[in-house]
């Protein structure tokens, strides 16, 4: 029985998941890291993306937005903006959402305007983060 | 002296009055629990992101970002007031702009200059007609309140601090306890302290990217939680607010409808009596 570490997922909606884990995997800044029970104590980024945790050897997946997350001893802590588990997410909405934002991205450029670019470039990624989650393909990818 | 005819419409018009005060006592009820779910869904999340940022800006040093640094010298301080857009609460906004006047008033001996952002209509209205300086508003937003409008009521907030000569930007709302308190709270948003709680966890982290970046990405998304709470605090007092200024009203109707059907009933029992010694004073006389 390999030894397990709480885990607490929360968003400004409230708490997804406050559960004891196995092993999680997020999306860090600097690359996607995994965690075991007696990681390092660490700070560090989420970018939008895939954040799974493992429990009874199956992986439970969740969208997330951008945020960041805490290691410490026999806890991990992580804030993002927004997170959607995998069983709220409809792959087909979640696939035209992805496509609707890129074709906005296209027409926009990123000159006009840094800020709004950035804000919908990061809408985007949390999009393709769940198209990813639900296993849904994208036309055209 | 009424007639009975003016002592009825009154009741009726009452009776009017008791239906709207309690129909909106059961929307502030309903309002209330969507409102309540809310901040108590968004304070583990406030409370976390308290914990890592003072733990992390303890262990650093407040010259590396603008915002941690403390003025020497106050001269001008921003309160951001958030109240409601619509009345009928009871005390709830005139506690508040109270609280802010008086904050004004222990200012200005020290010669510090206190300016306003007005978040909710209820405030603006009270203070434009007065010898405050507005540095914005933000109105008719208290109907739907969401990050973005934590967002952008933080990058004001940030603006004015870094380009507008204040020192100091506090916060003011009402904090949610029951619903029926609230308690007025008045935080301080700007500079970051860290001097409460600080240093709690001596843990060596390590830091992806590094401490600094983390930190000055981190001061931005800190103020907004703290504004976004804020608003979700202040949403749920004004419901509750509401709820028991109209259960009172409702029940003050109550007790006025008693009070005039006593005095109706007692106007028509005199007119009958009246008539009666008329009538038989009338037979007696025939009688002669």
């Amino acid at each position: 029985m390999p030894e397990k570490f709480k885990v607490q997922l929360v968003t400004p909606r409230g708490m997804l998941l406050d559960k004891e884990v196995e092993e999680i995997i997020a999306p860090g800044i600097v690359g996607e890291f995994g965690v075991l029970a007696g990681h390092t104590p660490l700070l560090t980024f989420i970018k939008p993306g895939v954040f799974s945790y493992l429990e009874a050897d199956k992986f439970i997946k969740f969208a997330v937005g951008s945020g960041f997350c805490e290691v410490l001893g026999d806890s991990v802590t992580v804030l993002v903006e927004e997170a959607y588990p995998e069983s709220d997410i409809d792959g087909a909405a979640a696939a035209s959402e992805l496509r609707e934002l890129e074709g906005r991205l296209k027409t926009m450029g990123s000159v006009a305007d840094a800020a709004a670019y950035g804000k919908l470039l990061n809408q985007a990624k949390v999009a393709r983060a769940k198209v990813s989650v639900s296993g849904a393909t994208v036309a055209g990818h | 002296m009424a007639s009975l005819r003016d002592i009825r419409k009154r009741i009726a018009s009452v009776k009017n009055t008791q239906k709207i005060t309690n129909a909106m006592k059961m929307v502030s009820a309903a309002k209330l629990r969507r409102a309540e779910e809310n901040i108590k869904a968004a304070r583990p999340y406030a409370d976390k992101m308290r914990a890592v940022f003072m733990s992390l800006a303890s262990r650093t040093d407040p010259k590396v970002h603008p915002m941690l640094q403390a003025a020497d010298e106050v001269k001008k301080v921003l309160l951001i007031q958030v109240t409601s857009d619509r009345g009928l609460c009871g005390g709830f906004n005139a506690n508040l702009n109270r609280f802010a006047e008086a904050f004004m008033r222990k200012m200005e001996p020290k010669g510090i200059q206190v300016d306003l952002i007005n978040v909710g209509r209820k405030g603006n209205d009270y203070f434009r007609r007065r010898k405050v300086h507005i540095a914005g508003t933000f109105l008719n937003v208290m109907n739907n309140v969401n990050m973005p409008l934590a967002e952008s009521i933080a990058a004001t907030a940030v603006e004015k601090f870094m380009a507008g000569g204040y020192q100091e930007v506090h916060l003011l709302y009402n904090l949610f306890k029951t619903a029926a308190t609230q308690v007025q709270t008045m935080k301080k948003l700007l500079p970051v302290s860290s001097d409460t709680e600080g240093g709690k966890r001596l843990l060596e982290y390590l830091y992806e990217p590094s401490e600094e970046e983390l930190l000055s990405d981190l001061i931005p998304r800190y103020i907004q939680t703290q504004i976004y709470t804020a608003l979700l605090d202040s949403v749920a007092s004004e419901h509750g607010a509401r709820m028991t200024a109209m259960e009172a009203a409702t029940s003050n109707a109550e007790e006025m409808i008693y009070k005039l059907t006593l005095k109706a009933n007692r106007m028509r029992q005199e007119s009958i009596t009246t008539e009666l010694m008329e009538i038989v004073g009338g037979a007696e006389a025939l009688k002669g």
